[in-house]
Protein backbone atom coordinates (compact mmCIF):
# COMPACT_ATOMS: atom_id res chain seq x y z
CA UNK A 1 0.00 0.00 0.00
CA UNK A 2 2.68 2.15 1.16
CA UNK A 3 4.88 1.34 -2.39
CA UNK A 4 1.64 2.01 -4.38
CA UNK A 5 1.36 5.24 -2.83
CA UNK A 6 4.88 6.22 -3.21
CA UNK A 7 4.78 5.52 -7.21
CA UNK A 8 1.88 7.26 -7.03
CA UNK A 9 3.53 10.41 -5.69
CA UNK A 10 6.50 9.71 -7.81
CA UNK A 11 4.00 10.18 -10.76
CA UNK A 12 2.66 13.27 -9.47
CA UNK A 13 5.99 14.89 -9.46
CA UNK A 14 6.82 13.57 -12.67
CA UNK A 15 3.80 15.40 -13.83
CA UNK A 16 4.76 18.80 -12.15
CA UNK A 17 8.21 18.47 -13.58
CA UNK A 18 6.71 18.18 -17.06
CA UNK A 19 4.27 21.21 -16.24
CA UNK A 20 7.12 22.91 -14.91
CA UNK A 21 9.69 22.53 -18.14
CA UNK A 22 6.41 23.55 -20.44
CA UNK A 23 5.37 26.82 -18.02
CA UNK A 24 9.18 27.54 -17.79
CA UNK A 25 9.92 27.33 -21.91
CA UNK A 26 6.37 28.83 -22.62
CA UNK A 27 5.90 25.83 -25.21
CA UNK A 28 2.41 26.30 -25.16
CA UNK A 29 3.04 30.08 -26.45
CA UNK A 30 5.59 28.65 -28.65
CA UNK A 31 3.61 26.12 -30.50
CA UNK A 32 0.56 28.20 -30.56
CA UNK A 33 3.23 31.25 -32.59
CA UNK A 34 4.63 29.20 -35.02
CA UNK A 35 1.40 27.64 -35.61
CA UNK A 36 -0.08 31.24 -36.19
CA UNK A 37 2.91 33.27 -37.52
CA UNK A 38 4.74 31.88 -40.59
CA UNK A 39 8.47 31.98 -40.60
CA UNK A 40 9.46 35.00 -42.21
CA UNK A 41 6.22 36.90 -40.17
CA UNK A 42 8.48 35.72 -37.12
CA UNK A 43 11.52 37.15 -38.74
CA UNK A 44 10.74 40.69 -39.85
CA UNK A 45 9.03 40.53 -36.22
CA UNK A 46 11.83 39.95 -34.15
CA UNK A 47 14.86 41.93 -36.89
CA UNK A 48 11.85 44.50 -37.57
CA UNK A 49 10.63 45.91 -41.02
CA UNK A 50 12.13 48.93 -41.24
CA UNK A 51 14.14 49.60 -38.02
CA UNK A 52 16.22 47.47 -36.05
CA UNK A 53 18.15 45.13 -38.34
CA UNK A 54 15.74 45.85 -41.43
CA UNK A 55 15.02 42.29 -42.23
CA UNK A 56 11.71 43.28 -43.23
CA UNK A 57 12.33 45.70 -45.62
CA UNK A 58 15.80 44.10 -47.32
CA UNK A 59 13.76 40.67 -47.86
CA UNK A 60 11.22 42.65 -49.16
CA UNK A 61 13.53 44.32 -51.67
CA UNK A 62 15.45 41.19 -52.93
CA UNK A 63 11.94 39.48 -53.53
CA UNK A 64 10.30 42.15 -55.81
CA UNK A 65 13.09 43.43 -57.48
CA UNK A 66 14.33 40.60 -57.91
CA UNK A 67 18.18 41.74 -58.24
CA UNK A 68 21.12 38.55 -59.32
CA UNK A 69 23.57 40.13 -57.36
CA UNK A 70 24.48 40.93 -54.08
CA UNK A 71 23.60 44.01 -52.70
CA UNK A 72 25.46 46.11 -50.28
CA UNK A 73 23.28 46.93 -46.47
CA UNK A 74 23.93 49.81 -44.89
CA UNK A 75 22.35 50.34 -41.25
CA UNK A 76 22.84 53.74 -39.56
CA UNK A 77 21.65 52.56 -36.54
CA UNK A 78 24.44 50.31 -34.40
CA UNK A 79 22.96 46.83 -35.36
CA UNK A 80 24.74 43.70 -36.59
CA UNK A 81 24.97 43.77 -40.38
CA UNK A 82 21.89 41.55 -41.54
CA UNK A 83 23.65 41.17 -45.00
CA UNK A 84 24.71 37.46 -44.18
CA UNK A 85 21.49 36.37 -44.24
CA UNK A 86 20.69 37.38 -48.00
CA UNK A 87 24.90 36.57 -48.62
CA UNK A 88 25.29 34.59 -52.20
CA UNK A 89 28.78 33.15 -52.45
CA UNK A 90 28.20 32.54 -56.32
CA UNK A 91 27.21 36.03 -57.20
CA UNK A 92 29.36 39.12 -57.19
CA UNK A 93 28.20 42.71 -55.34
CA UNK A 94 26.47 45.19 -57.62
CA UNK A 95 28.40 48.39 -56.58
CA UNK A 96 25.93 50.43 -58.10
CA UNK A 97 22.95 49.34 -55.79
CA UNK A 98 22.72 50.26 -52.06
CA UNK A 99 19.73 49.66 -49.23
CA UNK A 100 20.12 52.24 -46.43
CA UNK A 101 18.75 51.36 -43.07
CA UNK A 102 17.45 53.64 -40.26
CA UNK A 103 18.67 56.67 -42.50
CA UNK A 104 17.36 60.18 -41.03
CA UNK A 105 19.92 61.75 -42.64
CA UNK A 106 17.14 64.47 -44.35
CA UNK A 107 19.87 67.07 -45.34
CA UNK A 108 21.47 64.14 -47.60
CA UNK A 109 18.14 63.56 -48.70
CA UNK A 110 16.24 65.87 -51.84
CA UNK A 111 12.65 63.38 -52.41
CA UNK A 112 14.46 62.10 -55.14
CA UNK A 113 17.74 61.89 -54.95
CA UNK A 114 20.31 61.36 -51.84
CA UNK A 115 24.18 62.22 -51.43
CA UNK A 116 26.07 59.92 -49.85
CA UNK A 117 29.56 60.94 -49.96
CA UNK A 118 30.33 62.67 -53.22
CA UNK A 119 28.21 60.77 -55.28
CA UNK A 120 24.65 61.24 -55.48
CA UNK A 121 21.67 58.26 -55.80
CA UNK A 122 18.64 57.33 -57.12
CA UNK A 123 15.96 57.09 -54.78
CA UNK A 124 14.29 53.70 -56.07
CA UNK A 125 12.01 52.47 -53.22
CA UNK A 126 11.66 54.49 -50.06
CA UNK A 127 9.80 53.66 -46.78
CA UNK A 128 9.04 56.08 -44.56
CA UNK A 129 11.99 58.45 -45.19
CA UNK A 130 14.24 55.92 -42.91
CA UNK A 131 14.84 52.82 -45.34
CA UNK A 132 15.81 53.03 -49.11
CA UNK A 133 16.63 51.39 -52.21
CA UNK A 134 19.01 53.55 -53.77
CA UNK A 135 20.52 53.20 -57.41
CA UNK A 136 23.92 55.18 -57.91
CA UNK A 137 23.49 57.72 -60.76
CA UNK A 138 25.83 57.96 -63.59
CA UNK A 139 27.99 60.92 -63.57
CA UNK B 1 1.92 22.91 -38.47
CA UNK B 2 4.31 21.89 -41.06
CA UNK B 3 7.39 24.00 -39.07
CA UNK B 4 5.97 22.13 -35.83
CA UNK B 5 6.67 18.68 -37.50
CA UNK B 6 10.08 20.01 -39.17
CA UNK B 7 11.06 20.62 -35.32
CA UNK B 8 10.03 17.23 -34.28
CA UNK B 9 11.38 15.33 -36.82
CA UNK B 10 14.61 17.48 -36.41
CA UNK B 11 14.90 15.97 -32.99
CA UNK B 12 14.37 12.69 -33.94
CA UNK B 13 17.32 13.02 -36.41
CA UNK B 14 19.51 14.53 -34.40
CA UNK B 15 18.79 11.84 -31.25
CA UNK B 16 19.24 8.74 -34.52
CA UNK B 17 22.09 10.64 -35.88
CA UNK B 18 23.63 10.27 -32.55
CA UNK B 19 22.47 6.99 -31.63
CA UNK B 20 25.62 5.31 -32.95
CA UNK B 21 28.23 4.03 -33.37
CA UNK B 22 28.29 3.59 -29.46
CA UNK B 23 25.17 2.07 -27.68
CA UNK B 24 24.18 0.70 -24.35
CA UNK B 25 24.80 -2.86 -25.42
CA UNK B 26 27.83 -2.49 -27.78
CA UNK B 27 29.77 -0.27 -25.08
CA UNK B 28 30.04 -3.58 -22.82
CA UNK B 29 32.47 -4.84 -25.20
CA UNK B 30 35.19 -2.82 -24.86
CA UNK B 31 35.22 -3.97 -21.08
CA UNK B 32 34.91 -0.90 -19.34
CA UNK B 33 34.87 -1.21 -15.33
CA UNK B 34 32.94 1.97 -15.17
CA UNK B 35 29.31 2.02 -16.58
CA UNK B 36 27.76 4.47 -18.90
CA UNK B 37 24.43 5.61 -19.02
CA UNK B 38 22.26 6.62 -22.29
CA UNK B 39 22.96 9.83 -21.81
CA UNK B 40 26.71 9.19 -21.35
CA UNK B 41 26.61 6.82 -24.52
CA UNK B 42 25.07 9.80 -26.28
CA UNK B 43 27.64 12.19 -25.91
CA UNK B 44 30.53 9.72 -26.67
CA UNK B 45 28.72 9.94 -29.67
CA UNK B 46 28.61 13.59 -30.21
CA UNK B 47 32.22 13.70 -29.26
CA UNK B 48 32.68 11.38 -32.01
CA UNK B 49 30.95 12.63 -34.71
CA UNK B 50 32.03 16.40 -33.97
CA UNK B 51 35.26 15.63 -34.13
CA UNK B 52 34.61 13.49 -37.73
CA UNK B 53 33.07 16.42 -39.16
CA UNK B 54 35.68 18.75 -38.08
CA UNK B 55 38.03 16.56 -40.58
CA UNK B 56 35.76 16.63 -43.14
CA UNK B 57 35.64 19.97 -42.75
CA UNK B 58 38.86 20.24 -43.76
CA UNK B 59 38.33 18.15 -47.27
CA UNK B 60 35.69 17.70 -50.05
CA UNK B 61 33.91 15.06 -48.69
CA UNK B 62 30.28 14.36 -49.85
CA UNK B 63 28.24 15.49 -46.25
CA UNK B 64 24.82 13.90 -47.45
CA UNK B 65 26.89 11.07 -48.00
CA UNK B 66 28.39 10.96 -44.64
CA UNK B 67 24.67 11.65 -42.91
CA UNK B 68 22.80 9.37 -44.82
CA UNK B 69 25.00 6.48 -43.80
CA UNK B 70 25.27 7.68 -40.29
CA UNK B 71 21.35 7.44 -40.29
CA UNK B 72 21.13 4.05 -42.17
CA UNK B 73 23.62 2.44 -39.84
CA UNK B 74 21.95 4.07 -36.30
CA UNK B 75 18.42 3.13 -37.61
CA UNK B 76 19.43 -0.65 -38.50
CA UNK B 77 21.02 -0.47 -35.33
CA UNK B 78 17.86 0.83 -33.24
CA UNK B 79 16.05 -1.59 -35.19
CA UNK B 80 17.72 -4.98 -34.00
CA UNK B 81 18.03 -3.84 -30.49
CA UNK B 82 14.48 -3.26 -30.26
CA UNK B 83 14.09 -6.97 -32.02
CA UNK B 84 16.30 -8.76 -30.01
CA UNK B 85 14.66 -6.32 -26.86
CA UNK B 86 17.93 -5.17 -25.81
CA UNK B 87 16.55 -1.96 -25.63
CA UNK B 88 16.42 -0.19 -21.90
CA UNK B 89 12.82 0.63 -19.84
CA UNK B 90 11.78 3.82 -20.28
CA UNK B 91 12.45 5.82 -16.99
CA UNK B 92 11.67 9.36 -15.96
CA UNK B 93 14.66 10.68 -17.74
CA UNK B 94 13.76 9.31 -21.07
CA UNK B 95 9.96 10.90 -20.90
CA UNK B 96 11.26 14.27 -19.64
CA UNK B 97 14.42 14.48 -22.35
CA UNK B 98 12.14 15.15 -25.40
CA UNK B 99 10.09 17.26 -23.77
CA UNK B 100 13.18 19.28 -22.40
CA UNK B 101 14.68 19.35 -25.71
CA UNK B 102 11.45 19.71 -28.15
CA UNK B 103 10.47 22.69 -25.68
CA UNK B 104 13.50 24.55 -26.37
CA UNK B 105 13.37 23.86 -29.89
CA UNK B 106 10.38 25.43 -30.13
CA UNK B 107 11.52 28.91 -28.04
CA UNK B 108 14.36 28.79 -30.77
CA UNK B 109 11.78 28.40 -33.78
CA UNK B 110 9.28 31.26 -32.11
CA UNK B 111 12.43 33.60 -31.30
CA UNK B 112 13.91 32.52 -34.79
CA UNK B 113 16.60 35.62 -34.83
CA UNK B 114 20.50 35.57 -34.66
CA UNK B 115 21.62 37.73 -32.40
CA UNK B 116 24.81 40.07 -32.41
CA UNK B 117 27.58 37.72 -32.83
CA UNK B 118 25.78 34.92 -34.72
CA UNK B 119 24.93 37.43 -37.25
CA UNK B 120 27.62 39.62 -37.47
CA UNK B 121 30.41 36.71 -37.14
CA UNK B 122 29.31 33.19 -37.08
CA UNK B 123 26.60 33.01 -39.74
CA UNK B 124 28.90 34.37 -42.27
CA UNK B 125 31.00 31.03 -41.39
CA UNK B 126 27.81 28.95 -41.39
CA UNK B 127 26.32 30.51 -44.38
CA UNK B 128 29.69 29.86 -46.42
CA UNK B 129 29.48 25.84 -45.91
CA UNK B 130 26.07 25.97 -46.44
CA UNK B 131 26.74 27.17 -50.00
CA UNK B 132 29.46 24.41 -50.48
CA UNK B 133 32.33 27.03 -50.22
CA UNK B 134 35.25 24.97 -48.90
CA UNK B 135 37.09 26.33 -45.56
CA UNK B 136 39.70 28.02 -47.76
CA UNK B 137 37.36 30.95 -48.33
CA UNK B 138 36.93 31.86 -44.54
CA UNK B 139 39.93 33.66 -44.65
CA UNK B 140 37.50 36.38 -46.86
CA UNK B 141 34.92 36.23 -44.43
CA UNK B 142 34.53 38.92 -41.35
CA UNK B 143 36.32 38.05 -38.19
CA UNK B 144 38.28 34.91 -40.10
CA UNK B 145 39.90 33.89 -37.24
CA UNK B 146 37.00 32.92 -35.38
CA UNK B 147 37.08 29.09 -35.06
CA UNK B 148 34.66 27.43 -38.05
CA UNK B 149 33.12 24.30 -35.88
CA UNK B 150 30.45 25.30 -34.62
CA UNK B 151 29.39 26.74 -37.72
CA UNK B 152 30.44 24.02 -40.02
CA UNK B 153 28.27 21.68 -37.57
CA UNK B 154 25.42 23.91 -37.40
CA UNK B 155 25.65 23.90 -41.55
CA UNK B 156 25.37 20.53 -41.39
CA UNK B 157 22.60 20.03 -39.53
CA UNK B 158 20.74 22.84 -41.77
CA UNK B 159 21.57 21.59 -45.25
CA UNK B 160 20.46 17.94 -44.16
CA UNK B 161 17.50 19.03 -42.75
CA UNK B 162 14.07 18.60 -44.29
CA UNK B 163 12.97 22.17 -44.44
CA UNK B 164 15.27 25.57 -44.90
CA UNK B 165 15.01 26.96 -41.82
CA UNK B 166 17.66 28.52 -40.92
CA UNK B 167 17.33 28.05 -36.96
CA UNK B 168 17.18 24.17 -38.02
CA UNK B 169 20.78 23.81 -38.45
CA UNK B 170 21.61 25.32 -34.70
CA UNK B 171 19.18 22.80 -32.66
CA UNK B 172 22.19 20.59 -32.94
CA UNK B 173 23.20 22.87 -29.62
CA UNK B 174 20.58 23.10 -27.29
CA UNK B 175 20.36 19.23 -28.03
CA UNK B 176 23.54 18.55 -26.94
CA UNK B 177 23.69 21.10 -23.77
CA UNK B 178 20.03 19.18 -22.28
CA UNK B 179 22.71 15.27 -23.29
CA UNK B 180 25.69 16.36 -21.11
CA UNK B 181 23.28 17.65 -18.77
CA UNK B 182 20.95 14.35 -18.80
CA UNK B 183 24.61 12.58 -18.57
CA UNK B 184 25.82 13.70 -15.05
CA UNK B 185 22.25 13.89 -13.64
CA UNK B 186 21.11 10.62 -14.47
CA UNK B 187 23.68 8.86 -12.38
CA UNK B 188 22.11 10.62 -9.12
CA UNK B 189 20.59 7.34 -7.40
CA UNK B 190 17.36 8.83 -6.12
CA UNK B 191 15.89 9.87 -9.65
CA UNK B 192 13.48 12.40 -8.13
CA UNK B 193 16.16 14.04 -6.99
CA UNK B 194 17.67 13.58 -9.91
CA UNK B 195 14.71 15.10 -11.44
CA UNK B 196 14.81 17.99 -9.66
CA UNK B 197 18.45 18.79 -9.98
CA UNK B 198 17.57 18.71 -13.76
CA UNK B 199 15.05 21.22 -13.44
CA UNK B 200 17.55 23.34 -11.11
CA UNK B 201 20.60 23.34 -13.27
CA UNK B 202 18.51 24.20 -16.66
CA UNK B 203 16.26 27.31 -14.83
CA UNK B 204 19.88 28.23 -13.66
CA UNK B 205 21.90 28.23 -16.49
CA UNK B 206 19.05 28.69 -19.53
CA UNK B 207 19.56 32.02 -21.75
CA UNK B 208 17.89 31.90 -25.07
CA UNK B 209 19.84 35.05 -25.83
CA UNK B 210 22.94 32.55 -26.35
CA UNK B 211 20.94 29.91 -28.58
CA UNK B 212 20.62 32.98 -31.21
CA UNK B 213 23.83 31.64 -33.17
CA UNK B 214 26.09 31.63 -29.95
CA UNK B 215 28.61 29.06 -29.27
CA UNK B 216 28.88 29.12 -25.54
CA UNK B 217 26.70 26.02 -25.12
CA UNK B 218 28.52 23.99 -27.21
CA UNK B 219 32.01 24.79 -24.58
CA UNK B 220 29.60 24.24 -21.36
CA UNK B 221 28.07 20.91 -22.44
CA UNK B 222 31.79 19.52 -23.72
CA UNK B 223 33.27 20.92 -20.28
CA UNK B 224 30.58 19.17 -18.43
CA UNK B 225 30.95 16.12 -20.07
CA UNK B 226 34.25 15.44 -20.17
CA UNK B 227 34.76 16.70 -16.88
CA UNK B 228 32.75 13.45 -15.95
CA UNK B 229 34.56 11.40 -17.95
CA UNK B 230 37.71 12.52 -15.60
CA UNK B 231 35.90 11.23 -12.76
CA UNK B 232 34.47 8.12 -13.45
CA UNK B 233 37.15 6.52 -15.14
CA UNK B 234 38.91 3.37 -12.89
CA UNK B 235 42.70 2.50 -12.64
CA UNK B 236 41.79 0.10 -15.40
CA UNK B 237 43.98 -0.17 -19.01
CA UNK B 238 40.86 0.01 -21.07
CA UNK B 239 39.04 2.59 -18.91
CA UNK B 240 41.93 4.76 -19.26
CA UNK B 241 42.28 4.27 -22.87
CA UNK B 242 38.72 5.23 -23.29
CA UNK B 243 38.83 8.10 -21.35
CA UNK B 244 41.67 9.45 -22.56
CA UNK B 245 40.84 9.43 -26.39
CA UNK B 246 37.36 11.05 -25.66
CA UNK B 247 38.79 13.48 -23.85
CA UNK B 248 41.57 13.97 -26.50
CA UNK B 249 39.38 14.56 -29.20
CA UNK B 250 36.97 15.99 -27.22
CA UNK B 251 39.63 18.75 -26.39
CA UNK B 252 40.75 19.04 -29.83
CA UNK B 253 37.89 19.61 -31.34
CA UNK B 254 37.11 22.48 -28.59
CA UNK B 255 40.23 24.35 -30.07
CA UNK B 256 38.09 24.69 -33.07
CA UNK B 257 34.74 26.17 -30.99
CA UNK B 258 36.13 28.85 -29.76
CA UNK B 259 39.16 30.91 -29.78
CA UNK B 260 39.25 31.51 -25.89
CA UNK B 261 38.81 28.26 -26.06
CA UNK B 262 42.36 26.97 -26.28
CA UNK B 263 42.83 28.51 -22.79
CA UNK B 264 40.40 26.47 -21.88
CA UNK B 265 41.55 23.44 -23.03
CA UNK B 266 45.24 24.13 -22.27
CA UNK B 267 43.87 25.13 -18.53
CA UNK B 268 41.18 21.94 -18.36
CA UNK B 269 44.29 19.45 -19.62
CA UNK B 270 46.87 20.83 -16.98
CA UNK B 271 44.48 19.83 -14.39
CA UNK B 272 43.72 16.48 -15.99
CA UNK B 273 47.05 15.37 -16.31
CA UNK B 274 47.59 16.26 -12.71
CA UNK B 275 45.08 14.13 -12.09
CA UNK B 276 46.44 11.20 -13.60
CA UNK B 277 48.25 9.11 -11.05
CA UNK B 278 51.09 7.55 -13.31
CA UNK B 279 53.77 9.07 -14.02
CA UNK B 280 54.31 7.60 -17.79
CA UNK B 281 50.56 8.03 -19.01
CA UNK B 282 50.81 12.34 -17.92
CA UNK B 283 54.21 12.24 -20.00
CA UNK B 284 52.40 10.19 -22.70
CA UNK B 285 49.41 12.17 -22.17
CA UNK B 286 50.95 15.20 -22.29
CA UNK B 287 53.00 15.30 -25.40
CA UNK B 288 49.64 13.82 -27.72
CA UNK B 289 47.71 16.55 -26.60
CA UNK B 290 51.03 18.95 -27.27
CA UNK B 291 51.52 18.10 -30.39
CA UNK B 292 47.54 17.74 -31.50
CA UNK B 293 47.55 21.42 -30.26
CA UNK B 294 50.73 22.30 -32.27
CA UNK B 295 49.00 20.68 -35.53
CA UNK B 296 45.71 22.35 -34.80
CA UNK B 297 47.36 25.95 -34.94
CA UNK B 298 49.80 24.76 -38.27
CA UNK B 299 46.41 23.57 -39.88
CA UNK B 300 44.43 26.69 -39.05
CA UNK B 301 47.93 28.59 -40.26
CA UNK B 302 47.88 26.98 -43.31
CA UNK B 303 44.09 27.31 -44.38
CA UNK B 304 44.12 31.36 -42.98
CA UNK B 305 47.29 32.41 -43.51
CA UNK B 306 47.97 33.39 -39.97
CA UNK B 307 47.08 32.57 -36.92
CA UNK B 308 45.73 35.48 -34.46
CA UNK B 309 43.14 36.54 -31.71
CA UNK B 310 40.59 39.41 -32.36
CA UNK B 311 42.27 41.46 -30.44
CA UNK B 312 45.99 41.87 -30.43
CA UNK B 313 47.24 41.33 -26.92
CA UNK B 314 50.48 43.20 -26.33
CA UNK B 315 52.10 43.52 -22.94
CA UNK B 316 52.95 47.01 -23.63
CA UNK B 317 49.42 47.55 -22.39
CA UNK B 318 50.54 47.24 -18.69
CA UNK B 319 52.45 49.56 -18.86
CA UNK B 320 48.98 51.88 -18.18
CA UNK B 321 49.45 50.68 -14.70
CA UNK B 322 52.35 52.83 -13.60
CA UNK B 323 49.45 54.54 -11.84
CA UNK B 324 48.13 52.62 -9.26
CA UNK B 325 44.44 54.20 -9.07
CA UNK B 326 44.30 52.61 -12.54
CA UNK B 327 45.06 49.15 -11.57
CA UNK B 328 42.64 49.41 -8.42
CA UNK B 329 39.67 50.57 -10.83
CA UNK B 330 40.41 47.80 -13.25
CA UNK B 331 40.63 45.16 -10.20
CA UNK B 332 37.36 46.68 -9.08
CA UNK B 333 35.29 46.92 -12.24
CA UNK B 334 36.32 43.17 -13.51
CA UNK B 335 35.33 41.87 -9.75
CA UNK B 336 31.96 43.82 -10.34
CA UNK B 337 31.47 42.07 -13.63
CA UNK B 338 31.99 38.81 -12.05
CA UNK B 339 29.01 39.09 -8.96
CA UNK B 340 26.79 40.45 -12.07
CA UNK B 341 27.95 37.47 -14.08
CA UNK B 342 26.73 35.21 -11.00
CA UNK B 343 23.54 36.90 -10.99
CA UNK B 344 22.95 36.63 -14.40
CA UNK B 345 23.93 32.93 -14.50
CA UNK B 346 22.79 31.31 -11.39
CA UNK B 347 24.77 28.41 -12.27
CA UNK B 348 27.62 29.96 -11.16
CA UNK B 349 26.14 30.18 -7.07
CA UNK B 350 25.60 26.69 -7.52
CA UNK B 351 28.96 26.48 -8.24
CA UNK B 352 30.33 28.26 -5.56
CA UNK B 353 28.18 25.94 -3.54
CA UNK B 354 30.93 23.16 -3.54
CA UNK B 355 32.79 24.93 -1.72
CA UNK B 356 30.55 24.60 1.10
CA UNK B 357 30.28 20.95 0.59
CA UNK B 358 34.20 20.48 1.06
CA UNK B 359 33.81 20.27 4.14
CA UNK B 360 31.76 17.10 4.19
CA UNK B 361 33.10 15.18 1.35
CA UNK B 362 35.20 11.67 1.73
CA UNK B 363 38.50 12.11 1.51
CA UNK B 364 38.78 10.33 -1.93
CA UNK B 365 36.85 13.05 -3.78
CA UNK B 366 39.25 15.32 -2.33
CA UNK B 367 41.51 15.13 -5.84
CA UNK B 368 38.35 15.71 -8.07
CA UNK B 369 37.53 18.63 -5.59
CA UNK B 370 41.57 20.05 -6.19
CA UNK B 371 40.92 19.44 -9.86
CA UNK B 372 37.99 21.83 -10.30
CA UNK B 373 39.50 24.40 -7.72
CA UNK B 374 42.40 24.57 -9.98
CA UNK B 375 40.94 24.78 -13.08
CA UNK B 376 38.34 27.24 -11.50
CA UNK B 377 41.81 29.41 -10.10
CA UNK B 378 43.58 29.49 -13.36
CA UNK B 379 40.24 30.39 -15.40
CA UNK B 380 39.90 33.19 -12.87
CA UNK B 381 43.61 34.67 -13.52
CA UNK B 382 42.98 34.19 -17.20
CA UNK B 383 40.19 36.51 -16.90
CA UNK B 384 41.48 39.44 -14.96
CA UNK B 385 44.85 38.66 -17.20
CA UNK B 386 42.85 38.67 -20.38
CA UNK B 387 40.83 42.09 -19.25
CA UNK B 388 44.82 43.73 -18.33
CA UNK B 389 46.31 43.32 -21.26
CA UNK B 390 43.12 43.97 -23.40
CA UNK B 391 43.59 47.69 -25.14
CA UNK B 392 39.94 48.30 -25.35
CA UNK B 393 38.16 50.12 -22.68
CA UNK B 394 36.82 47.95 -19.89
CA UNK B 395 33.09 50.21 -20.24
CA UNK B 396 33.34 48.32 -23.44
CA UNK B 397 34.47 45.34 -23.35
CA UNK B 398 33.05 43.92 -19.52
CA UNK B 399 29.19 44.21 -20.23
CA UNK B 400 29.45 41.85 -23.41
CA UNK B 401 31.55 39.67 -23.06
CA UNK B 402 32.29 38.33 -19.12
CA UNK B 403 29.57 36.67 -18.35
CA UNK B 404 29.82 34.42 -21.40
CA UNK B 405 33.64 33.91 -20.48
CA UNK B 406 32.80 32.61 -17.07
CA UNK B 407 29.27 30.80 -18.30
CA UNK B 408 31.59 28.50 -20.27
CA UNK B 409 33.06 27.00 -17.25
CA UNK B 410 30.17 26.67 -15.26
CA UNK B 411 29.57 23.22 -16.02
CA UNK B 412 32.48 21.83 -14.03
CA UNK B 413 31.29 22.44 -10.27
CA UNK B 414 27.99 20.67 -10.83
CA UNK B 415 29.45 17.41 -12.22
CA UNK B 416 31.19 17.72 -8.81
CA UNK B 417 27.87 18.25 -7.26
CA UNK B 418 25.96 15.52 -8.87
CA UNK B 419 28.78 12.88 -7.80
CA UNK B 420 28.54 14.14 -4.21
CA UNK B 421 25.18 13.83 -3.95
CA UNK B 422 25.67 10.00 -4.44
CA UNK B 423 28.26 9.96 -1.91
CA UNK B 424 26.69 11.63 0.72
CA UNK B 425 23.25 9.98 0.21
CA UNK B 426 24.67 6.33 0.69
Amino acid sequence: MTKKKLNQTNKILILLAILFTLIFFKTFHNVYAIQRSNYTTRLVNNYGYCDKQGYGFVNWIIKTRKIKENIKIINFDSQPDIGALFFDFNKIYNKNYLILLNFNNISNNSGSNITLGNSQYKILDNYHNKCFFIKKIND
Amino acid sequence: MIEIITIIIQFFTLHLFFSTPFNLVNYKKLNLKFSLNYFDIIFCNIILHIFILLIISFLNINLLGYFLIILFISLITNISLVLKNLTTALNIYKILFPIICLSIFFEISYNAKLEWDGLAHWFWKVNNFYQNQDISNVKNLPLSQYPHLGSFVWSFFWKNSISNYEYIGRLFIPYIYIVSLFAICSDIKNKLFGLLFILIIISSSYDIFLFGGYQEYITFAYICFLTKLIFIYKNNYNDKLFSYALILIGSISLLWVKQECLFYVIFFNLCFINYISKRSEKIVYFLILFFSVILSILIEKNIKGTVQFQTQFNFLNLEKFKELNLLYIYIIEITKHIIISFLKYPILILNLLIFLFYLRIKKQSKKEFQFILFFFLLNFIFLYAIYFLHPAPLAEMLPNTLDRLIFQISSVGIVFMCKWTNEIRS
